[in-house]
């Protein structure tokens, strides 16, 4: 039993005889979470904490403002376009969520291996996600086109007799866009399946091949709860994701949020009232916060149904 | 989450478009600034996306003559490039570093003048007036709604375009090509009869939902104090209207209800519209990237019921009001935008002056005189801008109402609400914005 | 790694996989062929057409020229290096303590960070930038790096990846007497350098990837990042859509290349723990 080189005085009554280890092991957590909160703290809370302040006052970028009080709530159950984005952003979550969690499972499982040729399926899966979004947007505005290739594609085929206005219909382009955002997503929660499935150990599947389960029965009786925690992990990360969508209607949109801004989302809502040069800060902060406390509430309901329907996995 | 998400909120392509052009300066007005007394010191020079192989060697030549008369002097030039212009003008201002002068267009340059960051290059400079054209001098002139009157920048270069035809997909659909349309009457008869013959193809993108249209149409923006907007007026209501029923007919893309200028440039490459408003450099673009569309390229001026053109841009140039070198800020800006520098500027960008007089140069003519597309473009553009203005008020940004105001026109084509409803909305929307401190 | 033997399986498998390389790839394939177009070819043409007709290397050449593409590679690449080390480093040790030990503040800390995953960018980015220039680094790439240092999904991600290490690998080391600090460095850190590559390639990604903070950030053009300088193919008067593809292609390169390189790494950490019995 050593002492820790780090195990600094502490003000922690431990009994005597222990004292020379548990300095080291009392701190530990803390030094060790330490340098990544300063971070945080410095760059996000502070800034996040700013934006909480103003929420209440009528501030612009260039000009403080005076508190308010709750003036730009009130006026933000007004706004045509907040309902608007609240219904965009919750659809996109509930439409696209889903299909995050379990695509990118299968597509991880299909390609795990360390044969040359997974190597080259798991680079060329991942190329979408390291796209800029506005190569993206380029590319699928192009085959989205009513003259573009998917819309070729489909009269070729008999498929559709007219073009199908993906980038003109209100809700056609959301769907699209939330088509995009599933491609691109792919990629980025593969990856992070995959280490996961890396943890899994062989010999359950060697003992369920024993049973005589098939391919899709080791997938749902080993695979799905192997990966429980980081399906989990994925459905937190993309739920947010999803409510906070920006790029791929931005992008489709070409920065416009379709016909009449009725695709808008709740980040492009923020973004086009809290930038540029007359940026109303304060509307944009407020904005902001009815974010935060929506996505919080989605989380804690995740991790209450969560909690009610499994046992603590950790 | 994805890690572009920044990148692409700046992606306002359409925004580099939005303002295009200005006025100058006479040669002497960087010379009179140094014979009261001698400049010295240093200052930095912001342009917007002008930093490349066509015009570096424009500026650096521009700032080596500079530094040459004036010895003791340093212009530090910086360029910001194409996307997040404006984010980046606002985190300097709102950080207390905005260069000494900033390159911009009308709508920023008041956002900036709003705010009190700008210098009154009137009460600074009272000279230097006559050494631009009126056009150029008002188009930088702000007042009202928490702005003390003045100029706020130098005018810098103006720009202007003409109409431009696919004759292919005219003469496809029925219309003719001897005679192409000027007002706005012969625009709606021409789009009809391509809309009959053709579907799937249209005439152009316009829909009223550009300040650009509704003036060209004669109808008035916003009063003359600019306090108030007016653009909901009954003959506004009607012309609107004139565009919903084509719409209903067939004869605007739907894409185009939420497309800015890149998408439609897009549509007339691929031959999905039949016409489209450009700049005099346009055609150069057409042959680079639509050799086919080229072969039948025909151009004619914008579709105007009014006697001047009402869609001149102006570019200028803003001193920022706490330089810490006035005299030398101050004395660039006007050397930048002198005459002679604006007419070298001009021949390299195909773009115009706003310098008294700078006009008459006999360059413009020669090259208004070429016979090809280009040449007619010149030409068309040459006319517009001499006599031309701006169409759409500093005042009206795009987060100030012109956003606002495209997505209420885009409702009305699809009928979600009439055009006076659309109008309306658009005019109390617009108005409540500009009695925003 | 475990693979089934029915042919009927494989040939389910490979058609999928070869469906989704062409859904994920084809774009990506697309812009090349748009990279490679000569002045010959009508980008615009319907229906559009993949093989250039007058194929050419001009476009890159023309990036090359007009963007010291070499000296913004360097500059990213040194903004990448940081953030990469930063996001291993810091979200490992976090990681580590928020997903493996128990102590007071656990539960608010991961909340919080849950949270600012939440905050808008769009709503901060000017106070992250009046902080930056407080503490005097505007127009630096430690600058660029810094407020990216530790990623909340990064530090998320590893928590996870410490959870799912077996208790009985820790237990064994604490009989044996290590520390903290010993089971850290010894035993749990070797069982997710997967998660950690993964860490270091979202990193890495993010890093080489943004625009608007860097452009906020940098004024001087000295230290530009590889986003802002080839922003600049796009021209202020007319654009050619085929030269800002050479340039998305030049761009995305490295970032292929270095995937490529590290993907086989997410595997590797079983077999280094070795806790196959």
């Amino acid at each position: 039993m050593s002492a820790t080189p780090d195990g600094g005085p502490s003000h922690q009554e431990s009994r005597p005889a222990r004292v020379h280890r548990s300095l080291g092991t009392t701190l530990a957590p803390y030094l060790f979470v330490l340098p990544a909160m300063c971070i945080v703290v410095v760059f996000v809370f502070i800034a996040a904490l700013n934006t909480f302040r103003l929420a209440f006052t009528d501030s612009t970028l260039l000009k403080p403002g005076k508190f308010v009080g709750l003036q730009n709530f009130v006026e933000l159950f007004h706004d045509e376009y907040f309902l608007t984005a609240l219904l965009n952003s919750t659809l996109y979550v509930v439409c696209v969520v889903p299909f995050m969690v379990i695509l990118p499972l299968i597509l991880a499982n299909l390609v795990a291996g360390n044969s040359r040729v997974m190597g080259f399926f798991r680079t060329s899966f991942y190329t979408p996600v390291v796209m800029s979004a506005v190569v993206v947007g380029m590319i699928w505005s192009n085959l989205l086109d009513p003259k573009g290739l998917v819309n070729s594609l489909l009269e070729s085929l008999h498929i559709s007799k007219e073009p199908i206005p993906f980038l003109s219909d209100r809700w056609l382009i959301l769907f699209s866009s939330m088509f995009v955002t599933i491609w691109l997503g792919l990629g980025y929660y593969m990856v992070i399946y995959l280490t996961a499935l890396a943890n899994i150990d062989d010999s359950l599947y060697e003992a369920a091949e024993l049973d005589g389960a098939g391919p899709i029965r080791q997938f749902v009786s080993v695979t799905m709860p192997g990966v429980r925690s980081t399906m989990l992990l994925i459905l937190m990360l993309s739920t947010i994701a999803a409510f906070r969508v920006f790029n791929e209607v931005y992008v489709l949109t070409n920065s416009t949020a379709g016909p009449g801004a009725q695709d808008i989302t709740m980040s492009m809502l923020i973004q086009r009232e809290g930038t540029g040069i007359m940026a109303r800060t304060g509307y944009a902060s407020a904005i902001s916060l009815v974010v935060l406390v929506i996505v919080g509430a989605m989380l804690i309901l995740q991790s209450v149904v969560e909690r009610w329907v499994g046992g603590d996995n950790a | 989450m994805f890690s572009t998400k920044k990148a692409v909120a700046l992606s306002a392509a359409t925004a580099i478009l939005v303002s295009l052009a200005a006025c100058g300066g006479s040669d002497d007005s960087g010379n009179s600034a140094s014979k009261d007394g001698k400049l010295s010191g240093s200052i930095t020079f912001q342009t917007w996306n002008l930093k490349n192989d066509k015009y570096t060697p424009y500026f650096n030549d521009l700032i080596k003559q500079f530094e040459k008369e004036n010895p003791g002097t340093t212009i530090k030039w910086i360029d910001q490039p194409s996307d997040g212009y404006e984010q980046k003008l606002s985190a300097d201002a709102a950080a207390g570093q905005l260069p000494d002068i900033v390159d911009a267009g009308a709508s920023m340059m008041y956002m900036l003048a709003k705010a009190g960051i700008l210098m009154d290059v009137s009460k600074e400079a009272p000279k230097a007036a006559k050494n631009y054209t009126p056009g150029g001098w008002k188009a930088a002139t702000f007042s009202g709604n928490g702005v003390e009157k003045g100029v706020y920048a130098f005018p810098w270069y103006v720009n202007d375009g003409p109409q431009y035809y696919n004759t292919e997909v005219l003469k496809k659909c029925g219309v003719s090509t001897d005679k192409l349309p000027k007002t706005w009457d012969e625009y709606f008869d021409a789009a009809n009869t391509l809309t009959d013959n053709c579907k799937g193809d249209y005439m152009s993108t316009m829909m009223a939902n550009d300040m650009g249209d509704l003036a060209s149409a004669g109808i008035k923006i916003i009063n003359d104090d600019h306090t108030k907007y007016v653009f909901n007026s009954p003959k506004a209501v009607a012309f609107l209207q004139r565009f919903v029923d084509l719409y209903k007919k067939g004869g605007i893309p739907p894409e185009a209800l939420d497309a800015k200028w890149s998408q439609q440039s897009d549509f007339f490459q691929r031959g999905t519209i039949a016409s489209m408003g450009g700049s005099a450099y346009s055609a150069d673009g057409f042959k680079l990237n639509a050799p086919d569309l080229y072969k039948n390229l025909a151009v004619g001026p914008k579709i105007n019921d009014t006697p001047h053109s009402v869609t001149v841009g102006y570019e200028m140039l803003g001193v920022n009001a706490t330089t810490k070198n006035k005299p030398l800020a101050l004395a660039f800006a006007q050397y930048v935008t002198n005459s002679k520098n604006q007419l070298e500027f001009d021949k390299k960008a195909a773009v115009f002056p706003s310098s008294a007089g700078t006009i008459d140069d006999p360059y413009f003519a020669e090259a208004a005189s070429e016979d090809s597309v280009k040449g007619q473009a010149l030409k068309i553009t040459l006319d517009a801008v001499k006599n031309g203005s701006a169409s759409r008020p500093a005042e009206f940004t795009d987060s100030n109402g012109n956003d606002y105001y495209g997505e209420q026109v885009a409702m009305a084509l699809q009928g979600k609400q009439t055009a006076k409803q659309a109008l309306d909305k658009a005019v109390a929307f617009a108005n409540k914005k500009l009695q925003q401190k | 790694m475990h693979r089934n033997k029915i042919t009927v399986g494989k040939v389910v498998q490979y058609t999928i996989l070869i469906l989704m390389f062409l859904l994920l790839v084809g774009p990506f394939v697309w812009e090349i062929s748009l990279a490679l177009k000569g002045p010959g070819d009508n980008v615009y043409a319907v229906p559009p057409y993949l093989v250039p007709k007058t194929p050419t290397l001009e476009n890159f050449k023309q990036v090359f020229r007009q963007v010291p593409i070499m000296h913004y590679v360097l500059n990213t690449l040194i903004v990448a290096c940081i953030s990469i080390v930063g996001n291993v480093a810091l979200s490992t040790m976090a990681g580590y303590a928020l997903g493996r030990l128990k102590w007071k503040g656990r539960d608010t800390i991961f909340t919080i960070l849950m949270l600012t995953m939440v905050i808008p960018v769009e709503g901060i980015i000017i106070s992250q930038f009046l902080i930056i220039k407080s503490i005097h680094l505007q127009n630096t790439l430690l600058g660029i790096a810094l407020p990216g240092l530790v990623g909340a999904i990064n530090i998320i991600l590893m928590t996870n990846a410490f959870k799912s290490i077996p208790k009985e690998l820790e237990e064994a080391a604490q009989m044996d007497g290590a520390n903290v600090w010993q089971q850290f460095f010894h035993i749990c850190v070797p069982q997710v350098k997967g998660t950690m590559t993964v860490v270091g390639i979202f990193a890495f990604v993010g890093a080489w990837n943004d625009f608007l903070w860097p452009l906020i950030v940098i004024s001087d053009e000295k230290n530009y990042t590889l986003t802002i300088g080839l922003n600049r193919l796009k021209g202020m008067f007319i654009q050619d859509p085929r030269l800002i593809a050479a340039g998305a292609i030049v761009s995305l390169l490295p970032i292929v290349i270095f995937f490529a390189c590290f993907q086989k790494y997410f595997f590797q950490g079983l077999e280094q723990g070795g806790i196959k019995e």
